[in-house]
């Protein structure tokens, strides 16, 4: 059963989504509660999947029975197992916050196909995370795009042109990760990745290795708004309706930045790397400018969410800047994986209970919210206070890691990007939480409703215990880094 | 020289790509943006269809476990590697989806805001 | 007892203090007791389990998440537990004279601003020490903007962006410690070592992350968060906030840099140079200030360099100094900021000038402002008087000098207001222990005047004495003079 459920965990939703449009000629109703049990499902066979799999191994399942390196291979190792891990516990959070935002944001006819596309988005991340073959990764990161570029637009009206700019940038990146694997198979004639992986070995000096990779980079770089190449994030967060922003924040993000982990330690490898420096050095530059970059911009924004999003651009970089420091790069990298899952989670559904609430979007509206509605404001300051690094948050874990992999590598200007980053952060979150907490007057009014609150109160107060939690549970990141062959 | 034509597939893999890449960023118009697009995702295609084409039999010899294409000309056994060709269905597909889903968007944006010019909805958002 | 029990008894408290927060009396009941039972936590433990461990889990390798009770942590949590009795009675009288507002998020801070106190106290390495020192400004934020007032709003923005950029200093330099050594464990007599430059360099650092002990240029922070209530101000400056900053630099000259390396680097004089020029700078500012609260904000400043002054010498006495200044200076201190604060709950002055003939009526009051203000200028029979003592026993004409121009700038500004409360008119006439709510404020000033003035008798209270010379002998081992 046990090496079913690779398949499994991603076809229950894609299955779904097809009902869902089936049903909705009967019912408009269906839609939430099919999505809820599937993304339920999906998140027990996750978890599943993560506890049967050792150090080391590996589920292996093969597709239509063809042999890899021939057939598509789903393979998921350790690191596959926490990222699905991860976007189905987003999935299912996001799509019990999203009843009530869908209600009433969108339109009731559409809401079938609202959750259509939502379990399509749901099925294409799932399968990211399993799959083991490089076009194959293309096609399900091609699946979850073109539904978030539907998901988006839904929102109507500018959300039209945020989706647009999204799917311009987000289709020329996904090409460019297609060039990636053209090059690729042309140097090698495999597209499984742990057969790349062997046969890239004895062809590392190849210009068309080298050359794959760029474009790789450079594709993934657009989809996961790693800077400069963010321009679409802000306005496709800021605009699309609030679950959407929740899911694509955290899962989808997510999955992007762990398609480039995947191909640079599973599939180049480090010793790709070690021989060619100059494109780590690159990368880790373009990292540190974004997290810079990211971070001026967060404080310069006037809305809520734009503001989350450019902090995620920040955060985005950290995640590419650890890739390139070593062991410790890859214990701060996959924790980040979940931490800013986690806290970026909360954020966006406390800002989009906000717009639910009271309709208001910019930072200098929510005066006085902090006692109006005191549990929605808590989840808000206990995710912020973590974005800034302050121990023993989640935050302050990937913080650590970073700066442990800084000094552990000898690159210390990086200490210096982390720091500053951290003060930059400081400024522009705390001026959210005073104005919550510090400055104005309102009255004591309702809470946000149960499905809203409680997931976003429940990422809060993990976003800072995970800080204490990852200490005992370090183990993961040990397999992991064990399990890419790093130490 | 004859090197350089000889590879007359792979130039127009290149300048396709380049036309592509300045049609799908550089255009004002949205409509043009996705023809841009199209002729980008085309021009990848090119490259998978000429990468196929791996050689004549004698010099390369067969892959073990790859399907190999044949036909008979005067002397030589020409092959051609499947798989690409199979990516490529499968991109044409994908890129397919992408362009409806472009051109529904931009039809919904023509609806609300009168316009496809990109500096003019800019002011939009 | 182990260390971990005085840091769970306050996370419990605060949370229960939150949890009854639609009940005021109830909630601060929970206040009081909770500071009770810390008090006698840590009491029983520096009783019973002096240099108890308890390692909760490991962070990386050589870093464990891990509390030892050592004496000198052990000053610092008495001192801030017995305050923190008397300040949380206090507070109740005062937050509800001036019916204040969001009284839940003030008592829950509080309590959480003492546990990371007791953190910072109890830590058992740099890693520790650094996350409960970045917790409590965190906790100590919405004290200080309590008001919510443009003025307290921009006071919270300069809080911060002293205290966190500093904290990141103190991670840098944590983490460089690490790097070079493979351990952050304090060690008494010190564990760091390394090339003399990069050491220098850690040093300035963690100074730069000692903000917390507000020596100048990092001192602004201090005087403008005085537009928070008198009980938070006595929180600053008496029982954790400043007392973290100062007790960190203890902790690091004598536990990660030991007396022989910062003598063979000449930090030591370094960090004189800094604490001398504070002590003297902070008192001739003190003596133009007006507002009475932002005076003592000075005043605490200049005993705060003393103690780093005090520490800097590197000798016996000077650390002994130190060490009992903690103590010493908190009941000192809290003692004029009760005063302080009593006088604008009670008479709603807040200038020195108003303050003319007020003592004829607050005669508690005035009395204990006065027994701080001897206290403060070093003068017997308080306190104050044994930590200078000590300093003049090490024999170091410099470190002699700055203390005596120092305590003659001390009488300078504190004095005239005793002078003036009891001996001019005017002012009006006020019902000191009128109300019972008045009460609550008067008792406990009272108090820690007394307890000042019994310190000065009787040092060994609390174990106080006999752990700082504890402490003393694991620094100095065998050498002690």
């Amino acid at each position: 059963m046990i090496e079913h459920l690779p398949v499994l965990a991603v076809a229950v939703s894609l299955l779904g989504s097809f009902t869902v449009v089936l049903t909705s000629l009967y019912t408009r109703k269906a839609g939430y509660p099919l999505s809820l049990s599937i993304t339920f499902i999906q998140l027990v066979m996750a978890v599943v999947i993560l506890m049967n799999i050792n150090s080391g191994g590996a589920i292996s399942y093969w597709l239509g029975g063809w042999r890899p390196p021939w057939g598509i291979e789903y393979r998921v190792d350790i690191l596959g197992a926490y990222v699905l891990v991860i976007v189905t516990i987003f999935s299912f959070l996001a799509t019990v916050y999203a009843r009530k935002t869908v209600e009433k944001e969108i339109d009731p006819e559409k809401q079938p196909y609202f959750y259509t596309l939502w379990l399509l988005l749901v099925s294409g991340m799932a399968g990211v995370a399993v799959t083991g073959d490089l076009f194959n990764l293309f096609v399900f990161l091609e699946i979850a795009s073109l539904a978030t570029y539907a998901l988006i637009a839904m929102a109507g009206k500018r959300a039209l042109i945020a989706s647009f700019n999204y799917l311009v940038l987000g289709a020329v990146g996904i090409s460019f990760y297609l060039l990636g694997t053209a090059f690729l198979y042309a140097a090698t004639g495999t597209l499984n990745m742990l057969d790349a992986r062997a046969l890239l070995t004895l062809i590392y000096d190849s210009r068309i290795v080298q050359l794959s990779f760029v474009f790789y980079f450079i594709g993934l770089a657009m989809k996961m708004a790693l800077f400069p190449f963010h321009v679409w994030q802000p306005n496709a967060y800021e605009h699309s309706p609030s679950a959407v922003t929740v899911i694509i924040s955290t899962a989808l993000a997510k999955v992007n930045a762990y398609a480039l982990f995947r191909l640079i330690f599973s599939v180049y490898t480090v010793k790709f790397f070690q021989n060619y420096g100059t494109i780590f050095e690159l990368t880790a530059i373009v990292a540190s400018a974004g997290i810079i970059a990211g971070s001026v911009l967060a404080i310069m924004e006037r809305s809520l969410k734009k503001m989350l999003a450019y902090s995620s651009v920040a955060n985005v970089g950290y995640i590419v800047l650890a890739f390139t420091l070593g062991k410790w790069g890859i214990y701060a990298a996959a924790a980040h994986l979940l931490n800013h899952s986690l806290m970026k989670a909360a954020l966006f559904m406390v800002a989009g209970g906000f717009i639910y609430r009271l309709g208001v979007r910019r930072i200098d509206e929510l005066e006085g919210l902090g006692r109006a509605m005191p549990l929605s404001s808590a989840a808000f300051a206990m995710a912020a206070v973590s974005m800034i690094g302050i121990p023993p948050s989640a935050g302050f874990v990937t913080k650590l890691f970073i700066l442990l992999a800084s000094l552990d590598t000898g690159r210390f200007v990086f200490i210096a990007v982390m720091i500053a980053s951290s003060l930059l952060s400081l400024v522009y979150f705390w001026r959210v939480i005073e104005i919550l907490y510090m400055k104005g007057h309102r009255e004591r009014m309702d809470e946000l409703p149960a499905s809203m609150l409680y997931p976003a109160l429940i990422m809060g107060v993990l976003s800072i215990l995970a800080g204490i939690l990852w200490f005992f549970s370090i183990d993961i990141l040990d397999e992991i880094v064990i399990a890419l062959g790093v130490v | 020289m004859v090197d350089i034509l000889g590879y007359y597939n792979y130039w127009g893999f290149v300048i396709l790509l380049a036309i592509g890449l300045y049609g799908a960023l550089a255009c004002e118009n949205l409509f043009k943006k996705m023809v841009g697009l199209s002729i980008f995702q085309t021009a990848i295609f090119l490259l998978f269809i000429s990468i196929a084409d791996v050689g004549t039999f004698e010099t390369l010899g067969l892959k073990s476990g790859t399907a190999p294409i044949f036909w008979e000309e005067i002397h030589e056994y020409r092959y051609v590697n499947p798989v690409p060709h199979v990516l490529v269905l499968t991109g044409i597909v994908v890129a397919a989806a992408t362009l409806a889903v472009g051109l529904a968007l931009i039809i919904r944006i023509y609806r609300e805001y009168g316009t496809l010019n990109e500096e003019e909805l800019r002011w939009e958002l | 007892m182990e260390p971990a029990f005085a840091l769970l008894v306050p996370f419990i408290g605060s949370l229960l203090i939150l949890i009854t927060g639609r009940y005021p009396d109830l909630r601060d009941t929970i206040s009081v007791i909770t500071a009770v039972i810390s008090f006698l936590v840590i009491l029983n433990i520096s009783g019973s389990s002096l240099n108890s461990e308890s390692v909760l889990f490991n962070i990386a390798p050589g870093i464990d998440f891990a509390f030892k009770a050592d004496p000198l942590g052990l000053v610092f949590a008495l001192t801030s537990s017995s305050l923190w009795i008397l300040v949380s009675i206090y507070s109740i009288g005062y937050m509800r004279t001036l019916k204040e507002h969001a009284q839940t998020r003030f008592f829950f801070c509080f309590a959480m601003s003492l546990f990371s106190a007791f953190g910072i106290a109890f830590a058992k390495n740099l890693i520790t020490f650094y996350i409960f020192y970045e917790l409590l400004t965190i906790f100590t934020y919405p004290l200080v903007a309590h008001e919510e007032s443009e003025e307290a709003r921009s006071a919270g923005r300069r809080y911060l962006a002293y205290l966190i950029p500093s904290g990141a200093s103190l991670l840098a330099a944590t983490l460089i410690t690490y790097w070079l050594t493979g351990t952050t464990d304090f060690t008494p007599g010190g564990f760091i070592l390394g090339d003399p430059e990069i050491v220098k360099l850690v040093f300035i650092l963690f100074l730069l992350g000692s903000a917390k002990s507000a020596f100048m240029p990092l001192h602004s922070w201090l005087p403008t968060a005085m537009v928070a209530p008198a009980p938070v101000s006595a929180l600053l400056h008496a029982v954790a906030v400043v007392k973290a900053g100062v007790f960190g630099v203890i902790r690091i000259v004598y536990y990660v840099y030991g007396v022989d390396l910062m003598k063979e680097l000449d930090l030591g004089v370094l960090l004189g140079i800094v604490a001398a020029f504070t002590v003297v700078m902070a008192n001739i500012l003190a003596i133009g200030e007006t507002n009475l609260k932002r005076r003592i904000a000075y005043s605490t400043m200049n005993q705060l360099s003393f103690i780093i002054l005090a520490a800097s010498l590197l000798h016996p006495y000077g650390f002994l100094a130190s060490v009992m200044h903690i103590p010493f200076h908190g009941y000192m201190k809290i003692t004029l900021f009760l005063c302080a604060g009593a006088i604008a709950a009670i008479a709603g002055k807040h200038e020195v000038h108003q303050l003319d003939g007020l003592g004829k009526s607050l005669k508690f009051t005035f009395g204990a402002f006065t027994v701080g203000a001897i206290g403060m200028s070093g003068l017997p029979p308080v306190a104050g008087f044994i930590s200078k003592w000590f300093v003049v026993l090490t024999g170091n004409i410099w470190a002699i000098a700055v203390i005596l121009i120092a305590s003659i700038l001390d009488v300078v500004y504190l004095f005239p207001i005793v002078r003036n409360g009891f001996f001019r008119d005017g002012g009006g006439s006020y019902n000191e222990l009128g109300g019972f709510l008045n009460r609550y404020m008067i008792v406990p000033l009272s108090i820690t005047a007394l307890f000042s003035i019994i310190l000065f008798m009787m040092p060994g209270l609390m174990h106080i004495s006999d752990l700082a010379s504890i402490a003393m002998q694991e620094v100095w081992g065998n050498e002690l003079p």
